[in-house]
């Protein structure tokens, strides 16, 4: 016998079927579709990391001097506009043989400025005309495609005569001091997104490949009736299987393609991929275009393996053998048994231990939820009819609904661990926010502070002002420690520290830190020393919460005349202020005016209302977060969808004969309620419990203490619980028909 | 004596605490139609299924043309299945995905027959049990009588030696009950084919060269008197 | 439809008087219509002249219903002839299959000898006339249809009976 005409045979049989059987085959090839669209993904991991490394590579500075290049003055900037950071990169030539920076043929002369092409969209599309101030000097070209390290990324190389904190830089292309920990902790939370997106899919293909049982059932029996050998069966089975394979994969790349082409328009947190990036490495698309095809059979022979086929009949033994605990636990064991040594963070090994562990965790709920069920069900008795009803069945089959339920549970708990990994970042940054609320800080070097401060006072609506020079003072500690001290007027200082009945002349300070007539050195930012004799007693420095006192946290705070003497055009400045006209956009007239001096000045504002970059970047992907949740919720649903409507189907007799003996229509939905309810609820609470415990990694991973967001927790698992409702309701109409006593008519 | 085409003898077979057979047997000789009939729960249908490979029994041996059938490795019944033995059920015999062209000419093509030989093949048969119109529709698309001559077509399409027809007008009205009966034997005799029928209607068994009664899992042969 | 072979098989039971068996066989098998005194007589002295009953003794007072009856062992001998014996197949002989099948469970043998030789007996009826009918024409299918169809009526209701006197014995025996 040929197994070439078995294979073709299959594939007959997996097309030609009718309604039935093409709605299952279009539904395991969306399946598969995803799931290699995802694989692909993350086959491609290795080059995002590559390629990121190589642009951070090509972006940073080499400092130690190469012969023959004349050195090159380079300073980086960060400037916000309306939350979009922007980075500025001053730069200024020494000589001919200057490095040039990538993505540019050569350095901006003082006054020219090269924009990265996001950057350039901006300012296109900026109507309020508040950007093009900021970014000084006239545009001289764009920064080249795929330099930025990401696509949306807002870079600008400013060429400038006059810097602050100039570098001495001879050459582009090194490696970075440092990697980027939140770098490593982006790719951990991708690979576990991926993760958890990746399961519920494979249980969506399982369960679709379970569609159609009872048919497919009766087709072997009637092959095997006609005198097919087992191993033909096989070989049969498989084919009809590879058939929803190959599509899945031809419908999975394609999908890949266009989320390719689309990429770049993403960006999470300030993470951002190019299209090129997402490359998967070859030996691993080799390895998902073999493996999936023979994934799918091997799922297909599996799921045979209790039944024997027989042509009077698919035969089940006659109770499916008992659970097993112990090879379930394994999973959960496992990924304790990684994480709990604390291999920390910095080494590979110790990342993909992390990872493989809260893998191995979640991998634990589709284990242990279908052995929990069917123990938690079978101690139940008794109940209401649809109750009954419900148990009854659960306890003869858990099997089909659990495994549908995992897999939205391992979503859930997937999905409460990364919220609330990412709420814990947010918080951190909420709590660094929480200072001077509502008010403008602009920092400018001593060079420019005049300038910059009459700059500032010169912007319509601003007022309520406080200022500090900042100079630093031995901490008269022994160690050479320095600390800050600055000097303020008495407005300022009675506004910013409980002091009252300021005078000009006065000096504040922790009286055991300085004494009248003690006599100490004062730094300013070009490391000059001058010393200082404290003029007076000082008076005790407590500074108000959230003010500018408790911010910059001066040990001393000194008033302009006990400071008559003393040189102080190298200090830096601080002065903030408040916007009194309700323009939302003062803070930026306020960085406008100091643009000119962009390389010396910073501008800082914590705006309760407009939340951080960084911040709302974690909104943002919180947000994203919760709608791939939702998303493969909804896979999931249309797989509980599919098998509820499935049930219907193939008990219809048996529910028709129901009906017949007065059982109403709404105690079956009920029972079908509690059939998809019970299993939904055992998977919430260990969904919850797994997702908890993978934050709890978040201690380890970034910071202390654990957060767990529990409004996402309420809303996923309302959302589940939602669907539910929403799949056993559509499930109505089909209840309704099958219940009708014409279905106990024999054809 | 020559050796009988199909001998099953001392057949035990019990289904959980249900004794179907308890020492059945049955001898077949080429070309006979032989009736099986009995009350239900006899164990008629075991029997047959016993005899044809499909279920193998406790105890008792079933020998095809001498040969032991439990001696055979399942590649070896399916193949017996395929060319020497046809089948025709009461319902449930086709493949509902497939037309009936193509469930007839199944056999052939798991045999390793190309498909358009085995396709032409099996448009004689239909047309010859009067279904050649169904050929490109569906068994859930035809009343029960042609899909009933198509399993039929489909049990003859290999000319077998034997065809084991269980209640195969079970589920049919009287006069394609009747169609399908004299169709049976007409092309039993025209190939030679030996027949066991399993039935519990007279008028069927009626159709057969003698009958064996079956009763609580034992057979006897009828009581020859005058 | 042959009352002598009835009233040796209800003899065979025990002697009885003449009075008693016609008593009897109008409980058993005629109740709207009794049996009439002569005809009991005259079958009586039909068999007690083929040898198959003899007397057994009398009652005082003369009269043929004062005498009584015992069954011979040529008597039994052909009760369990015609017990065995198969009828020929023609339409309506339920009363003789009735008869025996009581008959039959009465004297304790089961039912399940006389149905399968009755089975036998009349497939071989039908397969004959289904041959013809395969054969032959319009006329032939009909004629032959009807008389199969009463053949298997027959067939159905002797087996239903038979179950369901079978039935009847075994709670009976308890």
């Amino acid at each position: 016998m040929t197994g070439r005409e078995d294979l073709m045979l299959g594939f007959r049989l997996a097309v030609g079927g009718g309604r039935s059987s093409i709605v299952r085959l279009l539904l395991s090839t969306v399946g598969i579709g995803l799931a290699v669209a995802i694989l692909l993904i993350g086959a491609s991991a290795g080059t995002i990391k590559e390629n990121r490394d190589q642009r951070t590579f090509a972006a940073s500075v080499r400092s130690e001097p190469i012969p023959g290049v004349a050195p090159l003055d380079y300073s980086a900037t960060t400037t916000d506009f309306r939350g979009q950071a922007i980075s500025l990169v001053h730069l200024r030539a020494t000589g001919p043989s200057s490095p040039i920076p990538p993505g540019v043929d050569r350095l901006p002369a003082p006054g020219e400025i090269f924009l990265s092409p996001k950057l350039d969209e901006l300012v296109a599309s900026d109507t309020s005309g508040l950007l093009r101030p900021r970014l000084p000097g006239k545009p001289a070209g764009l920064i080249a495609a795929e330099t930025t390290l990401n696509p949306n990324d807002l870079v600008a190389y400013v060429g400038t005569d006059a810097m602050r904190d100039a570098r001495t830089v001879y050459g582009f292309g090194a490696e970075p001091g440092y990697h980027a920990l939140i770098e490593n902790g982006i790719l951990i939370l991708l690979l576990l997104g991926l993760f958890v997106l990746l399961t519920p899919v494979f249980i969506f293909v399982g369960t679709v490949s379970r569609l159609g049982g009872a048919a497919r059932d009766r087709r072997l029996a009637a092959l095997r009736l006609a005198g097919s050998s087992l191993a033909q069966l096989r070989r049969i089975t498989a084919a009809e299987s590879l058939v929803g394979a190959l599509a899945g994969l031809v419908a999975g790349t394609t999908l890949f393609l266009l989320f390719r082409g689309a990429v770049a328009d993403f960006q999470v947190f300030r993470f951002g991929v190019y299209p090129k990036d997402l490359t998967p490495s070859w030996p691993l698309v080799v390895l998902i275009v073999l493996a999936v095809p023979a994934l799918a059979v091997a799922t297909a022979w599996a799921a045979q393996r209790h039944t024997v086929v027989e042509p009077l009949g698919v035969v089940r033994e006659t109770a499916p053998p008992k659970r097993r605990l112990w090879w379930r636990l394994l999973p959960v064991v496992a990924g304790i048994l990684l994480i709990a040594p604390d291999l920390g963070v910095a080494s590979e090994l110790g990342r993909w231990a992390l990872i493989g562990g809260a893998v191995l965790l979640m991998l634990g709920i589709p284990a242990l939820l279908p052995w929990l069920l069917e123990r938690v069900v079978s101690r139940i008795k008794g109940g209401p009819p649809s109750f009954q009803l419900a148990i009854r069945r659960l306890q003869s089959d858990s099997g089909t609904p659990s495994r549908v339920v995992a897999g939205l549970c391992v979503v859930l708990a997937g999905a409460i661990a990364l919220q609330s990994l990412l709420a814990g970042q947010a918080a951190m940054e909420a709590d660094r926010q929480d200072e001077t609320a509502s008010r403008i800080t602009v920092y400018a070097d001593g060079a420019v502070a005049d300038r910059a401060i009459a700059a500032v006072r010169a912007v319509p609506g601003a007022a309520d002002f406080q200022a500090m020079r900042s100079l630093f003072v031995d901490a008269i500690r022994g160690d050479g420690t320095l600390v800050l001290f600055a000097v303020a007027d008495c407005a300022t200082i009675e506004a910013v520290t409980t002091a009252t009945g300021c005078r000009d002349g006065d000096v504040f300070a922790a009286p055991s830190f300085l004494h009248k007539g003690q006599s100490v050195k004062v730094t300013g930012n070009d490391k000059r020393e001058q010393p200082w004799t404290v003029p007076v007693t000082p008076r005790p420095l407590e500074a108000k919460p959230s003010g500018m006192a408790e911010s910059l946290g001066p040990h001393v705070l000194a008033t302009p005349v006990a400071m008559a003497g003393a040189d102080l055009a190298a200090a830096s400045v601080a002065v903030s202020l408040r916007g009194t006209t309700g323009n939302p956009d003062f803070v930026e007239l306020v960085r406008n005016s100091v643009a000119p001096y962009s390389g010396q000045v910073s501008v800082a504002a914590y705006n309760g209302q407009r939340a951080s970059t960084e911040a709302r970047m974690f909104g943002d992907a919180r947000d994203i977060l919760l709608g791939g949740a939702l998303f493969v919720l909804l896979l999931a649903g249309v797989s509980l969808l599919v098998l509820a409507q499935e049930q219907v189907r193939e008990r219809r007799r048996a529910l028709g004969a129901l009906s017949a003996t007065g059982v109403p229509v709404r105690v079956i939905v009920r029972s079908l309620l509690w059939q998809n309810g019970i299993p939904l609820l055992l998977g919430i609470v260990i969904a919850t419990a797994t997702g908890i415990a993978v934050a709890a990694l978040g201690k380890r991973l970034f910071w202390d203490g654990l957060y767990v967001d529990w409004s996402a927790v309420v809303l996923l698992a309302a959302a589940a619980v939602v669907m539910v409702l929403l799949v056993t309701a559509s499930t109505v109409p089909s209840v309704r028909s099958a219940a009708k006593t014409e279905n106990l008519r024999t054809e | 004596m020559e050796t009988p085409l199909l001998h099953g003898l001392g057949l035990h077979k019990a289904f959980g605490p249900n004794q179907a057979l308890a020492g059945a047997g049955l001898t077949l000789e080429p070309g006979e139609i032989v009736a099986v009939m009995g009350p239900s729960g006899s164990g008629k249908s075991t029997l047959l299924h016993c005899l044809s490979g499909i279920v193998r029994p406790d105890q008792g041996q079933v020998l095809f043309r001498g040969r032991d059938l439990a001696g055979m490795s399942d590649a070896e019944r399916s193949a017996l299945r395929r060319t020497e033995f046809g089948f025709v059920f009461q319902f449930g015999q086709l493949v509902p995905e497939l037309t009936c062209l193509e469930n007839v000419a199944l056999p052939l093509r798991l045999g390793g027959m190309r498909r358009r030989p085995a396709e032409r093949i099996a448009r004689g048969w239909l047309d010859r049990l009067a279904v050649g119109d169904t050929g490109d529709s569906t068994p859930g698309q035809v009343s029960g009588g042609q899909s009933q001559r198509v399993a039929m077509a489909r049990a003859l399409v290999t000319e077998p030696s034997v065809i084991f027809a269980d209640e195969p007008t079970g589920a049919l009205d009287t006069l394609s009950g009747e169609l399908v009966m004299r169709l049976l034997s007409e092309a039993a005799k025209e190939t030679d084919a030996a027949v066991v029928l399993v039935t519990h209607e007279p008028r069927v068994a009626a159709y057969s060269d003698r009958e064996v009664i079956v009763r609580d899992g034992r057979t006897r042969e009828p009581v020859v008197t005058r | 439809m042959s009352i002598g072979n009835t009233l040796l098989g209800l003899l065979e039971a025990g002697p009885k008087h003449g009075y008693d068996l016609k008593q009897l066989y109008d409980k058993q098998f005629r109740q709207d219509r009794p049996l009439h005194y002569g005809q009991v007589y005259s079958t009586l002295n039909r068999l007690l002249k083929n040898g198959l009953v003899e007397e057994n003794g009398v009652e005082a007072g003369s009269g043929p219903d004062r005498k009584r009856y015992a069954i011979t062992d040529a008597g039994v001998t052909n009760v369990e002839e015609w017990l065995k014996s198969p009828e020929n197949p023609s339409v309506y002989l339920q009363n003789t299959l009735y008869t025996k099948v009581v008959l039959a469970l009465l004297s304790g043998r089961g039912a399940q000898d006389l149905l399968d030789a009755q089975r036998s007996s009349h497939l071989r009826a039908m397969r004959e006339l289904t041959a013809r009918k395969t054969d032959g024409d319009l006329a032939d299918q009909l004629i032959c249809d009807h008389a199969l169809f009463h053949l298997e009526a027959d067939l159905r209701w002797l087996e239903l009976t038979a179950a369901r006197l079978d039935d009847l014995a075994r709670q009976l025996a308890r």
